[in-house]
C-alpha cells in the first residue's frame, strides 16, 4: 500500500535529460559521457540492491571541494561563469545521486536538476535544446507529482502508523490501479494550462525594462566570430572554418525577383591591407590600416529610418539582402559589395569606411539583429581612391565639419585601430621576388612603374596573379604545416617549393603581398562564401565554415574582386535537393523558425503583435455592428413580415413535430426498456439501474427470444447460468455461444462490466450468426 | 498550517485537526520565491527562454489551485464501520472512496473526522492514494476507541496538496454514522464464573426439567410419533421392545447483574471506580452470554432500566451497549439499585453487585445469600478481572462525563 513504483525512474530519466541537455549547451561530450555512465552505474546498483549511500560527512566534503574548484574556475579562467555553475550542478547532482536517502535528497535532486536546465537554457538558444527543454519540463512535471505523492503517502504512514497488516497485496494493487494513467491525465492537464501561460507570458511579457539589472549573467558572449575585427591573426579564418555553427541567414533579391540559390554569396565583412610581416606585437598578423576606418559620419537606423550612402546610389542592378545576424561579438556587418542602403529592425548606429565601403556598426553585436541592405553586387567603380587619396580627405571633411560646428574635431569620424601606426605592409624579400617572376605575372610585373599607385597593367596583373595561385597551389586546410614554420614568414613560406598549399588566407595573403609588393592597391577581404541555400525557409544559410578571404585591387576600373584560392570553388548551387538535404534543409528550417520566432522575439515583435491584436478586435466589433445594422434594416423592412412569419409558423410547426417525435421515441424507448428489463429479471431494481442494464443488455434479451422462436424457454427455477447449461443438446457452436452470451450477461449484470457501441453491435452479429446454426439442421431435416 | 496544540500532560483530549479550507504550504512559498527568481532572471537576462519558463511556473501555480479543487469534487465517502468495538481493543474503519467523476481521478486525499473524534486515542484519519474516474477505493485504518458510549460521527473533512504540494484545499462534509464503543473487557476468571455458578447451586431448583436433548435421563417406551432417533437400539433389542430415551434440559444458571454507577463525589478517582464497575459489569457479561449462561442487568440510565435474564448474541450486544451508555449517576443509590433489582433476583437467579463503594460480605453472608458482590475498590477485583493495561480508567468515560485530571 502506497508505494509509488513509478517515482524513482522517472526522476533517473529526468536528471539523465538534464545532464544531455546541459552537455549540449556546454557542448562538452565529456560532460555528457562521465554524468550519463555515473547515472546509469547508479541505477543498476540500486535496483540491484548493491547501493549503499554515502556518507554525509563524505557527500559534504565532496560538496565543499566542488565548490572550491568552481570558484578557483570562476575567478581563474575565462570561462563562462554560467557554465562553471552549470558544471557545479552536475557534480552535486551526481552526489546527491549517491547520497539519496530521504526525500529531502530527492527534493534536492529535482531542483538542482532543473537550475541545471535553467543554466543550459541561459547558455543556448538551439533548437535541439529546447525540443529537450519541453520534454524535460513535461517530464518534470510527471516527477513533481509523482514526488508529492510519495511525500504525501509516507506522511500518511508515518501519521496514521500503520501495521503491516493493513498494508495487503490488494490495496497495493487497488493504489497501482490506473494509477499511470491518472498521473499521464493529470500531467497532460497540468501541461497544457502551463504551456498556454508560459506562451501568453512569452508573447505579451514586456521586454527590455529591468534588463540588466542585476548585472551580466554571462561575463562574457557566448559566441564571438574572430577574424573581423581590426587585427586578424593568422589563420583564424581557416580556425572558424572548423565550426559549422550558424552565423546568418540571408533572404536574396536581385531586382526585385527572390534568388533560389543559383548564386554564390559573397557576403564581405571586413579587410585588411597591412602585413606586419616579423613584427614582435604582432606577428604575421593582417591589420587594417588608419586610412581604411576612415567613414563617413555614423548614423543611426531602425524600422522607421534607412542608412543611405551620401556618395553613390544603385547600379545596373539592385541586390536586395534580408539577414538576420546571430551575435557576432564583432562590429562587423556583412552584405555584399557595394553597399548603399541599410534598414534595420533594431535600432543600429551603422558607419561605412570610404575607402573599402565596408559596413559596421559602433557596438560589438551581442544579440541577434535582422538588417536589410541594398547593394550593386560590386564596388563602386567611382570609388578609385587610393588610401593616401582617402587620407587626404578625410582630413579636409574633418576639418570642414569641424569649422562648421564650432568643434576643433569630429570624434564620431573617429580612426579606429590599435598599436602603431603603420602605412604599408612588411613584405619578405622572397615575396617580392616570386613577384617578378615571368610565370607568375606573364611578364607584365617588370614592365609596371613602380612608383605609380594604378597603372593599366593592374588588372591584368591581379588577373595573372590570381590564375597562377589557383593552377599552382593546392588548397587544404590542413593546419599542421604552421607547426613547421618557427620564425619563418608563412606568406613566404607557402610561396616557397616547400609550401604551395595552404587555405584561403594564405592565396589571399599571397596574392595581396604579391601585388604589394610590385606598387600595386590590394587587400584581403573577410566574409563569407556561402552556396547553402535551404529550399524550405528560402534563404541561405551562412555558417562559421562559408567563412573566406579573398582579395580586392585597385584597377583603373576601381576596385576590383579576385578570389585566388584553388580547389575551394564548388560548383554553383542548384534548388533542387536530395532527400538528405531535404531533411537537413528542414532541420534547417525549424532552427530558423525557432530562432527568428523563439529566440529573437522581442518588444517590437510583442507591440506589434498586441497591435495586430488590437486591430483585429476593433475589426471584428465593427463588422460585427455592421452586419447588426444591416440585420436591423432588414428586420425593418415592411414585406419582411408577412414572409418571416409564415417562416416563423413553418418552424415552429417543424419544432412542434420534432417535439412530438421525440416524446413519443423517449416514451417507447422507455416502454421497451422497461419490457425488456422485466424479460430479463431486472424489474425489481431502480428504474435508473433497469434502462441501464436493459440497455446493456439487449443483446441477452435478443438471444432469450431467439431461443424462444425455437420453443427453448427459461424455467423461471433457474437461473441464466443453469439454463445455458441445460442447452447441451444444442450444437456445439450453439451451445459455447449461448455459455459465452450468458458469461457476458453475467459480466454486465454482477461485474459492473460495460458495453460500447461496438461491442454491441458485434454481439448483435453473434445472435444472427447463432439463428442460422440454429436453423440449419432444421433445414436439414426438413431437407432429408 | 493551522494545527491545535494541546498540553502534553492532557490525555483526556483528542486533538482534532481542523485545515482552513484553503491554505498556502510552505513548500508553495518556496516555489513563489522560485518564480519570482525565475522572473527577475528572465527581466535580466531578456532570455525568452527563461520568460517561457517564468510563464511555465505561473502556469502550474494556478493549474494546482484548479486541480486539487478537481480532486475533491464528486468524491463520495463512506465509512464501513464495525457494529461495535470496546474501549482499548483496535478496530479496523475502512473508507470508501467513490470517484464519481468521469475522466479525473482523486489522488491524495485526506480525510479527518471532526466528530466523534473524542472517542479514539487520536483523530480518526485516513488517506487515499488514487481514487481512478469511476472508481472506488477501499482504504482501511485503525483505531484505538478511548471512550465508552455512541459516539455520532457526522462531519468530517476531506483535504488534499495536490498536486504539487503548494495549496492546500480541504472541505467539510456531513455524513452521519455511529459507532457504539463497548466499556473495556477484560478476561474474567474461572474462579469468579464458578462462584456465581455455585452461588445459584445453593438453591434448591437446580433440578434437570423434562424436555431438551441436554443429558440423559432415563428410558420409557417408544411412542408411534415420537423421534426415531430416540429409539434405544440396544435395550430394544434386549427387551423385545421398542424402548427410546428420555433427555432432560438442563437450565443453564441466571445472572442478573446490578450495577451500581452512583457517584459519591467529584473526585477523579470516583469517576474512575464507576467506570471500572461498569467495566466489570461488562466483562463478567460478556464472558458469561459466551459461556451460555442467562444473564440480566440492572442499572440506573437515566431511569431504571433492567433486562431479564436471557442468553445469545444480540441480548449480548444489548447488554453491553446500555452499559456503554450509562450516563452519570448522582441520584440513585445502591439501596434503590438492589430494590429495582428484587423483582429479578428468582430463587433460581444469582445477584451479582457491581459498586463503586467498598462493600464486603463476610463468610457467612456469602454462604446464605446467593448474591456476589464485586467492588471497585476491593483488592478482590484485580484478580478478578484482567484488564488491558493500556485501559485507563480515569479517560474512558463519555466525554461529556470526563472530569478534569490533575498534572
Amino acid at each position: 500500500m502506497y508505494d509509488i513504483r513509478q517515482f524513482k525512474p522517472t526522476l533517473y530519466v529526468l536528471v539523465l535529460m538534464g545532464f544531455i541537455g546541459y552537455a549540449m549547451a556546454a557542448e562538452s561530450i565529456g560532460f555528457f559521457i562521465f554524468p550519463v555512465a555515473l547515472v546509469l552505474l547508479n541505477a543498476w546498483m540500486v535496483r540491484t540492491g548493491r547501493f549503499a549511500p554515502l556518507p554525509r560527512w563524505l557527500a559534504n566534503l565532496a560538496t565543499l571541494l566542488c565548490l572550491t574548484w568552481a570558484g578557483t574556475q570562476v575567478m581563474g579562467t575565462r570561462q563562462t561563469a554560467i557554465l562553471v555553475i552549470g558544471q557545479f550542478l552536475v557534480f552535486l547532482q551526481l552526489v546527491k545521486l549517491y547520497e539519496q536517502r530521504a526525500n529531502r535528497d530527492y527534493a534536492q535532486l529535482l531542483v538542482l536538476s532543473l537550475l541545471l536546465m535553467v543554466a543550459a537554457s541561459i547558455n543556448t538558444a538551439s533548437l535541439l535544446f529546447g525540443l529537450i527543454l519541453i520534454s524535460y519540463l513535461f517530464l518534470s512535471l510527471y516527477c513533481c507529482l509523482l514526488f508529492h505523492l510519495k511525500v504525501d503517502t509516507e506522511h500518511a504512514r508515518f501519521a496514521m502508523a500503520l501495521p503491516d497488516s493493513v498494508r495487503t497485496e490488494l490495496t497495493l494493487r487497488q493504489d497501482q490501479r490506473n494509477l499511470s494513467r491518472s498521473m499521464r491525465r493529470l500531467t497532460v492537464l497540468v501541461s497544457s494550462a502551463a504551456v498556454v501561460t508560459a506562451v501568453l507570458v512569452f508573447l505579451f511579457f514586456p521586454r527590455g525594462m529591468g534588463q540588466g539589472m542585476l548585472g551580466p549573467m554571462q561575463m562574457s558572449p557566448a559566441q564571438s566570430l574572430t577574424g573581423f575585427n581590426d587585427e586578424m591573426s593568422f589563420q583564424r579564418i581557416a580556425a572558424i572554418t572548423q565550426n559549422t555553427a550558424e552565423v546568418a541567414w540571408v533572404q536574396l533579391e536581385k531586382d526585385g525577383k527572390p534568388v533560389e540559390g543559383t548564386q554564390l554569396l559573397l557576403l564581405r565583412g571586413t579587410t585588411f591591407d597591412i602585413y606586419n610581416g616579423d613584427d614582435q606585437d604582432a606577428q604575421w598578423q593582417w591589420s587594417r590600416s588608419r586610412v581604411l576606418s576612415i567613414s563617413n559620419t555614423s548614423e543611426r537606423v531602425g524600422t522607421s529610418t534607412a542608412w543611405q550612402s551620401p556618395t553613390y546610389g544603385a547600379g545596373p542592378a539592385v541586390w536586395k539582402q534580408t539577414i538576420r545576424l546571430k551575435p557576432t561579438g564583432t562590429a562587423a556587418l556583412f552584405a555584399m559589395a557595394g553597399a548603399y542602403s541599410v534598414a534595420s529592425e533594431s535600432d543600429l548606429s551603422i558607419r561605412q569606411s570610404m575607402s573599402d565601403e565596408i559596413l559596421q556598426v559602433i557596438e560589438p553585436i551581442n544579440s541577434q539583429i535582422t538588417y536589410t541592405v541594398l547593394s550593386r553586387g560590386t564596388l563602386d567603380p567611382s570609388n578609385t581612391r587610393t588610401p593616401a587619396q582617402a587620407w587626404t580627405l578625410w582630413r579636409e571633411m574633418r576639418d570642414r565639419l569641424a569649422q562648421e560646428s564650432g568643434m576643433e574635431q569630429r570624434p564620431d569620424l573617429g580612426l579606429r585601430g590599435r598599436g602603431r601606426f603603420r602605412r604599408r605592409s612588411v613584405i619578405d624579400p622572397s615575396i617580392a621576388a616570386y613577384a617578378m617572376r615571368p610565370e607568375v605575372t606573364n611578364g607584365l610585373a617588370s614592365k609596371r612603374d613602380q612608383s605609380a599607385e594604378v597603372t593599366d597593367l593592374d588588372e591584368q596583373i591581379a588577373a595573372a596573379i590570381e590564375r597562377h595561385l589557383q593552377t599552382q597551389f593546392t588548397y587544404t586546410l590542413d593546419l599542421t604545416d604552421t607547426k613547421r614554420l618557427a620564425g619563418q614568414d608563412p606568406m613566404a613560406w607557402f610561396l616557397s617549393d616547400q609550401g604551395r598549399r595552404g587555405h584561403c588566407e594564405y592565396f589571399a595573403g599571397a596574392m595581396t603581398l604579391l601585388c604589394q609588393s610590385l606598387g600595386m592597391q590590394a587587400r584581403v577581404v573577410a566574409g563569407f562564401k556561402c552556396d547553402e541555400y535551404n529550399t524550405l525557409a528560402h534563404q541561405y544559410m551562412v555558417r562559421q565554415s562559408h567563412a573566406h578571404a579573398w582579395v580586392e585591387v585597385l584597377t583603373q576600373r576601381g576596385w576590383l574582386t579576385y578570389d585566388p584560392t584553388s580547389g575551394r570553388s564548388s560548383p554553383p548551387p542548384t534548388a533542387i535537393a536530395s532527400l538528405w538535404q531535404k531533411v537537413k534543409h528542414a532541420f534547417n528550417y525549424l532552427e530558423f523558425g525557432w530562432q527568428q520566432n523563439v529566440v529573437a522575439y522581442d518588444n517590437d515583435n510583442r507591440e506589434n503583435l498586441v497591435a495586430n491584436l488590437n486591430s483585429r478586435l476593433t475589426n471584428t466589433a465593427i463588422q460585427g455592428s455592421g452586419a447588426a445594422k444591416s440585420v436591423h434594416e432588414w428586420l425593418q423592412f415592411g414585406g419582411l413580415f408577412i414572409i418571416s412569419s409564415q417562416l416563423l409558423s413553418a418552424f415552429m410547426g417543424l419544432i412542434l413535430i420534432v417535439l412530438i417525435v421525440a416524446v413519443a421515441w423517449f416514451v417507447v424507448e422507455k416502454w421497451r426498456l422497461r419490457r425488456r428489463a422485466a424479460r430479463i429479471g431486472l424489474d425489481n431494481l431502480p428504474a435508473s439501474d433497469q434502462f441501464k442494464l436493459a440497455r446493456q443488455l439487449g443483446f441477452y434479451d435478443d438471444l432469450m427470444r431467439l431461443l424462444e422462436r425455437h420453443q427453448i424457454v427459461r424455467p423461471n427455477h433457474l437461473t441464466p447460468l443453469e439454463f445455458s447449461e441445460s442447452l447441451a443438446y444444442l450444437p456445439n457452436e450453439a451451445f459455447r455461444t449461448i455459455r459465452r452470451l450468458t458469461g457476458i450477461f453475467y459480466h454486465i449484470r454482477y461485474g459492473r462490466r460495460e458495453l460500447t457501441g461496438p461491442r454491441q453491435r458485434l454481439l448483435g452479429n453473434v445472435i444472427q450468426k447463432l439463428q442460422q446454426d440454429l436453423s440449419t439442421p432444421a433445414d436439414g431435416q426438413s431437407a432429408g | 498550517m493551522a494545527k491545535h496544540r494541546r498540553n502534553p500532560t492532557d490525555r483526556t483530549t483528542t486533538v482534532v485537526h481542523r485545515k482552513p479550507s484553503l491554505d498556502f504550504s510552505v513548500t508553495g512559498l518556496i516555489y513563489c520565491s522560485m518564480m519570482m527568481f525565475m522572473g527577475l532572471a528572465a527581466i535580466n537576462s531578456q532570455a525568452n527562454l527563461l520568460f517561457g519558463v517564468f510563464g511555465l511556473m505561473i502556469g502550474i501555480l494556478l493549474i494546482s489551485g484548479v486541480i486539487s479543487r478537481l480532486v475533491l469534487k464528486k468524491l463520495a465517502i463512506h465509512r464501513v464501520l464495525p457494529e461495535n468495538t470496546e474501549v482499548g481493543q483496535t478496530v479496523t474503519v475502512t473508507y470508501q472512496f467513490e470517484n464519481l467523476k468521469k475522466f479525473w481521478p482523486s489522488v491524495s486525499v485526506t480525510i479527518a473526522e471532526l466528530d466523534g473524534a473524542e472517542g479514539f486515542t487520536k483523530q480518526p484519519m485516513s488517506y487515499m492514494l488514487h481514487a481512478a474516474g469511476r472508481m472506488t477505493a477501499s482504504v482501511p485504518t485503525e483505531l484505538l476507541p478511548k471512550r465508552r458510549g455512541l459516539h455520532e460521527l457526522d462531519r468530517h473533512q476531506v483535504s488534499t496538496s495536490f498536486p504539487f504540494g503548494f495549496i492546500k484545499r480541504a472541505i467539510e462534509r456531513k455524513t452521519k454514522d455511529s459507532l457504539i464503543i463497548f466499556p473495556p473487557l477484560a478476561k474474567v476468571d474461572p474462579r469468579l464464573m464458578q462462584l456465581c455458578k455455585s452461588a445459584e447451586n445453593t438453591g434448591s431448583v437446580m433440578r434437570p426439567k423434562y424436555g431438551g436433548m441436554d443429558e440423559f435421563y432415563g428410558v420409557k417406551e417408544y411412542r408411534r410419533g415420537e423421534n426415531t432417533r430416540l429409539i434405544y437400539w440396544r435395550r430394544s433389542t434386549r427387551s423385545g421392545v421398542l424402548v427410546s430415551k428420555e433427555m432432560t434440559q438442563v437450565s443453564p444458571p441466571r445472572l442478573v447483574l446490578m450495577v451500581d454507577t452512583y457517584l459519591a463525589n467529584e473526585e477523579p478517582d470516583s469517576y474512575a471506580n464507576v467506570e471500572q464497575t461498569i467495566a466489570m459489569a461488562a466483562s463478567l457479561a460478556s464472558q458469561a452470554i459466551d459461556d451460555g449462561l442467562l444473564v440480566g442487568l440492572v442499572a440506573w440510565s437515566n431511569g431504571w432500566i433492567s433486562f431479564p435474564p436471557e442468553r445469545g448474541k444480540r441480548h449480548r450486544v444489548d447488554v453491553l451497549a446500555t452499559l456503554a451508555k450509562l450516563p452519570k449517576n448522582t441520584q440513585q443509590p445502591i439501596t434503590k439499585l438492589m430494590d429495582e433489582a428484587h423483582p429479578l433476583l428468582e430463587s433460581s437467579t444469582t445477584g451479582v453487585v457491581f459498586t463503586p463503594g467498598s462493600i464486603s460480605m463476610s463468610l457467612g453472608d456469602r454462604v446464605r445469600s446467593s448474591i456476589v458482590i464485586v467492588s471497585a475498590t476491593s483488592m478482590q477485583n484485580k484478580a478478578w478481572f484482567r484488564f488491558n493495561k493500556s485501559v485507563d480508567f480515569t479517560t474512558c468515560m463519555p466525554a461529556n462525563q470526563q472530569p478534569k485530571l490533575k498534572d
